[in-house]
């Protein structure tokens, strides 16, 4: 007797089918399962075997292969215990194949055969082709995030068994948990004391969708500015929303509860993380990395400086193309990875390197620190600015900066107007576009000329000015032309670099 | 190489050894003669024989060697050719290395010296300040002592290598008081290694331009390491050398005030170039003013005043032998203006003391400080050192006498004039962030930024690193 179940494994963020097949015949009895099955794949010969025989099921004395194809591609992770478990059933004649007809199967088996979560409940329920699929009753809401099936739920194979047979039975998709969080979540930008450059270096990245370098001795605010930039982002979109879901659900983040979610992600790694942690991989089904993570939201790298040379460098590419493509041996994926990157550093090791002749660092000192940051990757931000630690004053003063709520409508707006140029936000607008999409007044041209020819500003530079000039007349609504002031203000919001590269802007 | 000298330079490289050690063990014998002593176990000042055996021929002759290749000469206290200066000094150094053009060491030492030293971690102003103390007294034919470390000291050397490139000496005017040509004077720095060691590693492009124009002194035979302590040992030779000490910029803790401290115990006057009060670089030299250590010095002018007064302090060493230098001030071509005159007058020449001005000439050049030229030209707050001003004195912005320094634009600003001159009133000599005069205007950030960027353009005021200053 010979069973077929359709399932899935989990490739970076996709899942790529696979099918069950067992098979019972006389013989000696055994059980093997062939198709290049990593470690928990093979042991879940023991689960299912425990998981059936507590299940009140016969465990078939004949000699069973289960083949998991196709065979060429590594099988990893315990989603496969439930359909392999099905199989075996079917193989041994205790249910009825035609019961599990246009059906697949993910779960992981306890011993006393109940099912449990398993990650990339997404991702996996969505590849498959049959229109029902069965998952543990804790997937379910998970899973019918996925609009084309239909998703039942069971606590265990016994349920599952029972379900199939009488029909009824099955835990389905409730509405306990509200998905998304909600926009009081993130911190408020009126907690900010102060600092009127750094709020609005953050409103124009989050505005355009430009990468954010804040440079600044410790304590000038630099964490506190970066954690509020994700509520200053529009909230994302049903699209945008399934694909943060979808990295989410195979990292198995999203047993929280929200699994379609609203607003950004932010992700903040420890400076000590690997460059494997930061882009993906890993040697059994390639997880996504803190930039995948990020996608469609921020990912936060505070103390830049501390980072390894290896791990800032591969952010390189997944900045330039919103993707990193991750190739091993035997597998490749490619995630997504379009994140808006806000970064801190000291201006120096002592950090006291903005204010001239309090820093107690040695020029070489400082070189060390500073080389880590290479210059290509120092080029891919936009927007540059030093941070002092904010006055007295302002520290005391009792009244509030501007709430998140009032910069984020304007942020909105100004978010509107990209998306009528046919872009998502203003810093992926392509140079040979600049032309036609912003249009610079003559007193912004003789501004940007007199720079280009004393040569603070490389044609490069100049290009990325645009886009952040364009943003900041957008913020402003002012209409057709960009004008000097958000040219001026555009070459002063990148001015910082200059601390940590020498040279143009 | 002789013998003696060699024997000293042995004892002088003797692991452990410190200068104290070394005056004991050279004390009451002739190098020769110490040496045997140490070498066999018998010097009274090494009773436990810590040093037997280390001084055998092999040694010496490795070390005669070396001081050949690396050309170094060795100096040796009481014998000839060891600087005058120092001969009297109450803890001279017992042997010298000397680097460089170590044939003008006699030249210099002879020489009034001005001490010129600062932190490592400088501002920007003050390596400007350095820069032209250095630049400019140089040009008087004044030799410089600095330390060649980062900071302060590499500008002093940058400023005299400057005026000074290398021989042929430059002439740089004619002395007013006896008609004779004045050149500029050669580097001389004092260091805390071996004279052929660059310390930091990274300044070794100084290091060679010091070592091929001027002249290198050190305590340390060639090769030494500059051990940690050797830079508070070296500060004294650098004070005992020179007849001012003059410190630019230092913190609290600073190893400038060590220096001072030397040069003030040994009765020399001690200058101090003023900070901002808010400056950490600068809280060791404003407080060395506050304190009344050190006479507050605003350029060159006042450091030839505080050398003459040094000569005529009574207890200062006596240096009636030596052939006073003539000192004169050579004014650059109408780059003076009225910012200085308006600002501070009195830092002009004629404001001397009148004792020290009979020295003190004034004549028409290329590089010296600006003096009092009503011409009225436009004004140039940074050309020379003597126009280094308080940061109230120009253009606060609010009063009449800045408009006509600072004329009204209309291009841009939205008819904000005021911001204009709200900029400029706080753009000082100490750096500010976008962000400092953005809460200071209290304007937004793009209109300040504007601001900002076409005063660059009319060259009012310059950014670097992301800091404005006034220029």
């Amino acid at each position: 007797m010979i069973a077929n179940i359709p399932s899935a494994i989990l490739l970076g963020v996709d899942g790529s089918p696979v099918s069950v097949e067992v098979h019972a015949s006389n013989g000696v009895p055994g059980f093997s399962i062939v198709g290049l099955p990593d470690a928990a794949v093979r042991e879940s010969r023991d689960r299912v075997r425990a998981a059936l025989l507590t299940s009140g099921f016969k465990w078939s004395s004949k000699r069973v292969t289960v083949n998991l194809a196709p065979s060429a591609v590594r099988k990893a992770g315990a989603a496969l215990d439930l359909p392999i478990a099905m199989g075996m059933l079917i193989a041994s004649e205790q249910i009825d194949s035609e019961a599990v007809t246009g059906c697949a199967f993910f779960g992981e088996l306890g011993l006393d055969g109940s099912l449990r979560y398993f990650p990339g409940v997404i991702p996996l329920v969505d590849v498959v082709s049959t229109p029902k699929v069965v998952v543990p009753a804790v997937c379910v809401d998970e899973a019918s995030v996925v609009p084309t099936k239909e998703v039942y739920g069971a606590t265990s194979i016994r349920q599952v068994v029972d379900a199939l047979k009488g029909g009824g039975g099955w835990a389905l998709a409730g509405s306990s948990s509200t998905p998304g969080q909600k926009h009081e979540d993130f911190p408020d930008l009126a907690d900010v004391r102060g600092q009127p450059v750094g709020r609005r270096a953050v409103e124009v990245a989050a505005a355009g969708g430009h990468h954010l370098l804040l440079i600044g001795p410790p304590g000038s605010g630099k964490t506190m500015l970066a954690t509020r930039l994700p509520g200053l982002l529009p909230p994302l979109t049903f699209d945008e929303s399934l694909s943060v879901a979808r990295i989410r659900s195979a990292s198995a983040l999203s047993q929280d509860g929200a699994y379609l979610p609203s607003r950004p992600p932010f992700r903040a790694p420890h400076h000590s993380a690997t460059a494997i942690s930061i882009v993906g991989g890993g040697s059994s089904w390639l997880h996504p990395g803190e930039i995948s993570l990020a996608h469609r939201g921020v990912l936060f790298m505070d103390e830049l400086g501390e980072f390894d040379r290896t791990v800032l460098d591969s952010l390189r590419e997944p900045l330039e193309e919103g993707v990193v493509r991750i190739s091993r041996v035997r597998v490749s994926a490619v995630l997504p990875a379009r994140f808006l990157l806000v970064a801190a550093t000291n201006p120096c090791p002592c950090g006291e390197g903005m204010t001239p002749g309090s820093c107690r660092c040695t020029p070489r000192m400082r070189e060390r620190y500073l080389a880590r940051l290479s210059g290509p990757l120092l080029d891919r931000f936009d927007l540059s600015i030093s941070l002092a630690k904010p006055l007295v004053d302002d520290l005391l003063c009792m009244s509030r900066g501007e709430s998140t709520e009032r910069v984020a409508s304007r942020v909105a707006a100004a978010r509107e107007l990209a998306h009528k140029r046919g872009v998502s936000c203003n810093a992926v607008i392509p140079s040979w576009a600049l032309d036609d999409l912003a249009p610079m007044s003559p007193d912004a041209l003789a501004l940007i000329e007199r720079r280009l020819r004393s040569g603070v500003l490389s044609a490069r530079g100049m290009d990325r000015i645009r886009r952040v000039a364009l943003t900041i007349a957008d913020l402003a609504q002012d209409g057709t032309l960009i004008g000097a002031e958000h040219v001026a203000e555009a070459l002063q919001l990148r001015a910082a670099r200059s601390i940590v590269r020498t040279g143009e802007r | 190489m002789d013998e003696t000298r060699v024997a000293a330079a042995a004892l002088a490289s003797l692991p452990g050894i410190t200068p104290a050690r070394l005056k004991m063990l050279m004390g009451g014998f002739d190098p020769e003669e110490a040496v045997e002593r140490v070498h066999g176990g018998q010097h009274p000042a090494d009773p436990q024989g810590r040093w037997m055996g280390l001084c055998g021929q092999d040694r010496m002759a490795a070390l005669g060697e070396r001081c050949l290749e690396t050309a170094v000469d060795i100096q040796v206290f009481g014998m000839d050719g060891y600087p005058p200066s120092l001969s009297n000094d109450p803890i001279a150094p017992a042997v010298l290395f000397i680097g460089g053009r170590k044939e003008r060491l006699g030249d210099v030492s002879n020489a009034s010296m001005v001490c010129t030293v600062g932190t490592r971690a400088a501002s920007p102003y003050g390596m400007k300040v350095a820069y032209e103390v250095g630049k400019e007294l140089a040009t008087a034919g004044i030799p410089v002592v600095s330390g060649l470390a980062d900071g302060i000291d590499s500008a002093v050397h940058r400023g005299v290598l400057e005026a000074f490139p290398g021989e042929p000496s430059p002439a740089t005017g004619i002395s007013a008081h006896t008609g004779h040509i004045i050149h500029a004077a050669l580097p001389v720095a004092v260091v805390a290694g071996g004279p052929d060691v660059a310390y930091p590693r990274e300044s070794g492009d100084l290091f060679d331009a010091v070592w091929d124009a001027g002249v290198i002194i050190s305590e340390v035979p060639p090769g030494g390491k500059a051990q940690r302590w050797r830079f508070v040992a070296r500060n004294r030779i650098m004070a005992a050398l020179s007849d001012v000490v003059i410190v630019v910029e230092s913190h609290t803790s600073g190893g400038s005030l060590h220096t001072a401290g030397y040069a003030l115990r040994r009765g020399k006057p001690v200058g101090a170039v003023p900070g901002p009060i808010n400056s950490p670089a600068s809280s060791g030299s404003n407080e060395l003013i506050r304190s009344g250590k050190a006479r507050l010095v605003r350029g060159v002018v006042d450091i030839v005043s505080l050398l003459e007064a040094g000569s005529s302090v009574p207890g200062s060493r006596n240096k009636s032998k030596k052939k006073r230098k003539k000192i004169v001030v050579v004014q650059s071509g109408g780059a003076a203006g009225e910012t200085c005159a308006a600002g501070a007058p009195d830092m002009t020449v004629n404001a001397v003391e009148p004792a020290s001005v009979q020295d003190v000439e004034v004549h028409k050049g290329p590089v010296f400080a600006p003096a009092a030229d009503q011409k009225g030209t436009k004004a140039n707050a940074f050309e020379g050192i003597g126009c280094i001003v308080p940061e109230s004195a120009p253009a606060t912005g609010q009063d009449g006498s800045s408009e006509s320094l600072v004329p009204a634009r209309s291009d841009g600003l939205g008819g904000d004039q005021n911001l204009r001159f709200i900029v400029l009133g706080q753009l000082g000599f100490q750096p500010l962030t976008l962000e400092e005069v953005v809460v200071l205007s209290g304007r937004p950030v793009g209109k300040v930024s504007l601001c900002l960027e076409l005063l660059a353009d009319e060259g009012l005021a310059r950014e670097q690193a992301g800091s404005w200053t006034r220029r």
